[in-house]
């Protein structure tokens, strides 16, 4: 009778073919992670600069709805044109009224509003100084986005009106 | 005997089960933060689109505006002391303010956005009001060919019951069709008594309302449903067709006067703007101009003006007098082609 000779022979798991695999999978999915990340910063970046022009446009357009500076000729409203009295009262309740002064600060936010009129006389062919309407500025001071309009600005005494400009700043 | 091949086949498919459910269930995480976030960007777009459309809503008077809400409810704070903020339902987005627009809505705007803008004047122009509805509101006139004006009056968009206005037609017909809600709408009548169909009575008691408008003392009752009955909740007060549209829009008698109340607060503002302009105008008038009695009147009527804040009874009789009163000064004045008071 033969004597069978028992090997003892040890089980080998073979997974480090698998975990390779495995590692350059988790590798690629990471590299595609941050890829998608990056992407995805730069559409945030543009975003917030569409916001920007959002509210710029929306400030502005606060003034388009302002009866408080509209020329208003027995209740019509014109658009595009300003009071110059209108404009001369609001300035000087500002900087009496405290009061009156917060409520604005709250309705406009932070933006300064100047008006710019055009002298059309013939010898000077100049502007006047500059009306500093409204300034509310934020305590950091980050910078200031500028948006024009051309405006009319009717004296109602005179009974004339005047090209000018009006300067809506919205500080970012 | 070589049974080493069993054991190895078993061990890889548990190793590849295993292994699978993870990255199965890191693509599931990926995608639903994907999800999250995109449903995240949309509420955040909509909530600064909203508000660019809202200023700019307020100039288009007399315009209805619809606005689709892709999926998202807008709610809108309605309480007396808080009816200054706006948000997207369910988003964890900070809300957008309102303080110093008078929007007139319900507490929560579905499916779409009808909007209507209308200028309130007095008779200046104090501001503009912003008037917000849903297609999934209905508005159930009971009464007679006395709701005719008011029918005719309210923008075309807004969801109207019934078809053509009838005595015959009691609160009890109106059967819901799937409105999330129902405002009752009658001049003299007592809401308390109308009786609701069972499909009403069915609704929650905030989804249910109506007003009694009194058109002879200028006053509006607020009615809340409370079981199967409308239940009384308070009067205020209007004074104009603005102002009326401004409570019929509103959800209930607290929203109205809060947003009223912002609406007092600019007219106080623009009437003290305009007395002073009224002093410098007066200095500088031409002699004719000069000698008429109007603009020392108007500076009266507009510190009288200045002082009112509260919405009563009282306030608002006055306020309509100094209204008609300015409004006549404007008149002889403008007839004497001399620079208006407004």
């Amino acid at each position: 009778m033969k004597t069978i000779s028992k090997k003892n022979k040890k089980a080998q798991l073979q997974i480090m073919e698998n975990v390779f695999v495995l590692i350059i999978i988790f590798i690629i999915l990471i590299i595609a992670f941050v890829f998608a990340i990056g992407m995805q910063r730069s559409a945030q970046k543009d975003k917030l600069d569409e916001l920007r022009e959002i509210e710029l446009i929306k400030k502005s357009q606060i003034l388009n709805f302002f009866p408080e500076l509209q020329c208003s000729d027995n209740n019509n409203l014109e658009p595009d044109c300003y009071d110059i009295y209108k404009i001369m009262s609001f300035k000087e309740k500002m900087e009496e009224d405290d009061a009156f002064l917060r409520y604005y600060k709250f309705l406009f936010g932070n933006i300064k509003i100047t008006i710019h009129r055009y002298d059309p006389s013939p010898n000077t062919q100049n502007w006047f100084d500059p009306v500093l309407l409204f300034d509310n500025p934020k305590s950091e001071d980050l910078g200031i986005k500028i948006v024009r309009f051309p405006i009319l600005l009717r004296n109602v005494i005179e009974e004339k009106d005047y090209f000018g400009v009006i300067e809506v700043g919205v500080y970012e | 005997m070589n049974k080493k091949g069993v054991i190895e086949i078993q061990f890889n498919w548990i190793y590849v089960a295993i292994v699978g459910a993870i990255i199965l269930g890191m693509f599931v995480a990926i995608a639903n933060g994907i999800r999250q976030n995109s449903r995240t960007q949309l509420e955040s777009d909509a909530i600064n689109y909203f508000d660019e459309i809202f200023v700019s809503m307020q100039g288009s008077e007399n315009t209805e505006l619809s606005i689709m809400l892709p999926g998202l409810d807008i709610k809108v704070d309605t309480d007396r002391e808080n009816c200054n903020f706006y948000t997207i339902e369910n988003s964890k987005l900070g809300g957008r303010s309102t303080e110093y627009v008078p929007i007139f809505s319900p507490d929560v705007i579905k499916k779409s956005v009808l909007s209507y803008s209308l200028r309130w004047d007095v008779p200046f122009t104090a501001n503009y009001f912003l008037y917000l509805s849903s297609p999934d509101l209905a508005h159930v006139f009971i009464g007679g060919a006395e709701l005719n004006e008011l029918r005719d009056e309210l923008p075309n968009h807004l969801s109207k019951f019934p078809k053509e206005q009838s005595d015959s037609f009691k609160s009890g017909d109106f059967k819901n069709q799937n409105y999330y809600k129902i405002r009752f709408i009658t001049i003299n009548k007592d809401p308390s008594s109308f009786g609701l169909h069972s499909s009403v009575k069915k609704m929650k008691d905030d989804q249910v309302s109506a007003i009694n408008i009194k058109p002879d003392e200028n006053s509006i009752e607020f009615y809340q449903k409370k079981k199967d009955k409308l239940e009384y909740k308070g009067t205020t007060y209007y004074t104009d067709m603005a102002t009326m549209m401004a409570a019929l829009y509103s959800e209930n008698i607290d929203s109205y006067e809060c947003n009223m109340g912002k609406a007092l607060e600019r007219m106080n503002r623009i009437a003290a703007m305009l007395n002073k302009r009224n002093s410098l105008l007066m200095t500088s008038l031409s002699a004719s101009c000069s000698k008429l009695p109007y603009y020392t009147q108007a500076q009266s009527q507009l510190s009288r003006l200045e002082k009112i804040d509260k919405i009563t009874k009282d306030s608002f009789e006055e306020l309509k007098t100094i209204e008609e009163s300015l409004y006549n000064a404007n008149e002889e004045i403008n007839d004497q082609s001399c620079p208006t008071i407004y």
